[in-house]
């Protein structure tokens, strides 16, 4: 496997950006969300955002913002990040941070080379996330995580999770309350947001992880809160706000899926 | 009444070789009275049965009866079933004398049997209602149910919502959204939690929301977990307080 991209952040951290693209002409194997779900039309995603509804930032304080540090585990954070929002948001209030490294650890193939959104998909489900506090940001591989781990993640699972593959199929999702993982091109416009804490996209085919949950109109464009999981320096307390433009480019190169429900021990089974 | 008058007729025929205890007769009765079974042991007393042969006495269920045999006649001296109900002296001649004490209340079943016996005739069974002291409670499947008694709730409450996910609207999506005022909800003591259709928990509970169309709330005491009320997840999130207040008492 090719080495992956790295860029130093603004505060001087080298950042590996794990997100990998499938082969050409991949098809993904999970329903799509436009299959399973009616979409709404603009007047229902307007009707939505037009009630100023608190956003990821507005909910979560920095406390809930992973950091990957030097792995390329993007994939796992965002999927992790997702997993523990869609809990939240479902009223589980056991404020339970889940472990990007663990559902890395599930879909790197044994190597920090980053992986594939698809796979974070599957495993999501299939494995479900264990806490944080259990499988530390190091743990990237099984062999380093204690005895428990599986047993733990088995706890905590996706349950109705899609790839989405159209942009009014992303809007509908971030406007459902969904959180959706999706790739963006993290380069220097990722890391510069404006005054209003928005990021210009950058050129490319999307190299990097993370999630949106919720969306603002701001000055008449839709602007999704976007959660990275560089510590809490990065944007504002650890978020970002991105419009369509940053998620065009990689649409389409990258398995997006949406976290619809969870499946949790405790409330569910 | 089977039991009863086969007991009568067994006492009747001058073929048994038993004699069993009868209340007392009043004696300034005009009509000639029938004697009637004693079919109780009190506590403290004695059921003394007398027979000219020797027998074999059955009794169940086990652990109600204590059954000594003694030869007669013989003198005996306490309280005996069919008596007057105090302490009373009486002689019991018939050469077999079987003294029958009550260890336990309950329903016990006699069973005469006497040497030799060629026909079930000969055979007395009987029912003792046994009263030696206070009564044990009854089975846990025999005692009468009481009546359910409305559950006094906590006052707080817990909110099951069940959705299809699948077909969140936009309303649905402005209610569940408004994370203050669920916030708030939480921070009075309660708790809610969104559920998919299609998750066992909800499948679960499908008996509770039947018939509703989703998204439904079901409106649960905190504590006891029981469904105080079952409705359409209002549009507005005031009128969800309005109507959760209403159910908690407040």
């Amino acid at each position: 496997m090719s080495e992956i991209e790295q860029i130093i952040d603004e505060c001087g951290e080298v950042r590996r950006l794990g997100s990998l693209m499938p082969p050409a002409g991949f098809v993904s194997a999970f329903n799509t969300f436009e299959s399973e779900k009616p979409l709404w039309d603009d007047n229902d995603i307007r009707k939505v955002l037009s009630k100023n509804l608190p956003t990821c930032r507005d909910i979560f304080g920095p406390e809930w913002v992973h950091d990957q540090k030097s792995h390329g585990s993007c994939n796992g954070y965002a999927g992790a990040g997702a997993l523990q929002a869609a809990r939240w948001m479902r009223g589980i209030r056991d404020k339970l941070k889940l472990s990007g490294a663990y559902l890395y650890s599930k879909i790197n193939g044994g190597a920090d080379n980053g992986s594939a959104l698809e796979d974070g998909l599957r495993a999501v489900q299939q494995y479900g996330i264990a806490p944080a506090d259990l499988v530390t940001w190091d743990m990237i591989y099984p062999r380093e995580q204690p005895k428990t781990a599986n047993e733990e993640a088995a706890k905590h699972k996706g349950f109705k999770c899609y790839a989405v593959q159209t942009k009014q199929g992303f809007r509908t999702a971030v406007a459902a309350g969904f959180p959706v993982i999706v790739a963006v091109h993290a380069g220097a416009n990722f890391q510069r947001p404006n005054s209003a804490g928005i990021v210009k996209a950058d050129n490319g085919r999307g190299n990097h992880a993370v999630f949106v949950l919720g969306a603002k109109i701001i000055n008449g464009t839709e602007c999704y809160d976007l959660q990275n999981s560089w510590n809490t320096r990065f944007g504002t307390d650890g978020r970002v706000y991105a419009t369509w433009d940053s998620f065009e480019q990689t649409f389409g190169n990258h398995t997006v899926y949406a976290v619809a429900s969870t499946d949790d021990a405790g409330v569910d089974r | 009444m089977k039991t009863l008058a086969l007991l009568l007729m067994v006492l009747c025929q001058d073929a048994s070789p038993f004699r069993l205890p009868v209340i007392d007769a009043t004696p300034p009765a005009p009509q000639p009275v029938e004697p009637k079974p004693v079919t109780t042991l009190p506590e403290d007393s004695f059921f003394v049965v007398q027979s000219d042969k020797p027998a074999i006495i059955l009794h169940s269920p086990d652990g109600l009866l204590n059954v000594t045999e003694d030869q007669g006649p013989i003198r005996l001296r306490g309280k005996f079933a069919g008596g007057s109900g105090k302490v009373e002296t009486k002689t019991f001649d018939g050469k077999y004398v079987y003294t029958i004490e009550g260890l336990k209340s309950g329903k016990a079943e006699l069973i005469l049997i006497p040497s030799g016996v060629t026909s079930s005739d000969q055979i007395v069974r009987l029912m003792l209602s046994v009263n030696a002291g206070p009564q044990p409670p009854p089975d846990d499947e025999k005692r009468p149910k009481p009546e359910p008694k409305p559950t006094p709730h906590s006052g707080k409450v817990h909110l099951d919502i069940i959705e299809d996910v699948n077909n969140r609207t936009a309303d649905t999506s402005i209610v569940l959204k408004q994370v203050v005022q669920w916030a708030e909800l939480i921070d009075a003591g309660n708790s809610y939690l969104i559920r998919d259709k299609d998750s066992s928990a909800a499948k679960l509970m499908a008996a509770d929301y039947a018939g509703n169309d989703l998204p439904v709330v079901i409106v649960r005491d905190k504590e006891s977990k029981k469904a105080l009320r079952v409705m359409p997840l209002p549009k507005e999130f005031e009128t969800l307080q309005r109507l959760v207040k209403e159910v908690a008492g407040e």
